[in-house]
């Protein structure tokens, strides 16, 4: 019988930040170190990759539009969670959209009433058209 | 300089092999390269993450140091 003892779950977190520490650029580690999130700027997101929760989406002007969330199938520290997200995302993100469960954030108040706007503007220009 | 084959685990990682690049022997290369590919189709991904290149590695190389994840799925 064998069981998992406080020293081996501490353990087990230390080698994973320090391998998390050996495979990102000092940049991203030094971020990491103070805010807990590794940032990837990929093509069609931003990916805030968090050790404790999910990942944060956000487009290319800084909105939130969803979070992101990717396990390992085997147990593993947070850390190597980290990890495992940082290297599929910068070497595929289609493969890391298609697999991760991606819930996206309702849109805001302020884009529903542009598209309504957006909408009515068509709606006005076409009747116009007709009216001709 | 030494080279590894490692994999994350609950343990936070395992060195699966560790090896000197120039006094690697054929048969230890053989045995390296079955246990990569043992992996491999286990559903792990493998990883070159050799001074900062963090690439996908397809194929074992013996003059990298190979990181090897689980295969992952949606949370």
């Amino acid at each position: 019988m064998s069981c998992v003892t406080r020293d081996d779950y501490q353990s087990a977190q230390e080698k994973a930040k320090a391998l998390l520490r050996r495979v990102l650029p000092p940049a991203q580690w030094r971020a990491f170190a103070s805010t807990g999130r590794v940032s990837v700027l990929g093509r069609s997101f931003r990916y805030d990759i968090d050790c404790v929760g999910r990942t944060a989406l956000y487009d290319h002007w800084g909105v939130r539009r969803g979070v992101a969330c990717l396990q390992l199938a085997a147990p593993a520290p947070a850390y190597d969670r980290v990890l495992a997200e940082y290297l599929i995302l910068i070497n595929d993100e289609r493969f890391y959209l298609r697999t991760a469960n991606v819930v996206r954030d309702p849109l805001s108040f302020r884009e529903l009433v542009l598209i309504a706007v957006v909408v009515a503007s068509a709606v006005f220009a076409f009747l116009k058209f007709l009216a001709e | 300089m030494l080279r590894s084959l490692r994999k994350l685990s609950s343990r936070g990682d395992d060195t699966v092999a560790e090896w000197d690049p120039q006094t690697l022997t054929p048969e230890d290369l053989a045995r390296i390269d079955a246990e990569f590919r043992r992996l491999q189709a286990e559903g792990y991904f493998a990883f070159d993450i050799t001074d900062g290149r963090n690439v996908r590695a397809d194929r074992f190389n013996p003059q990298a140091d190979l990181l090897m994840i689980p295969r992952v799925v949606g949370g």
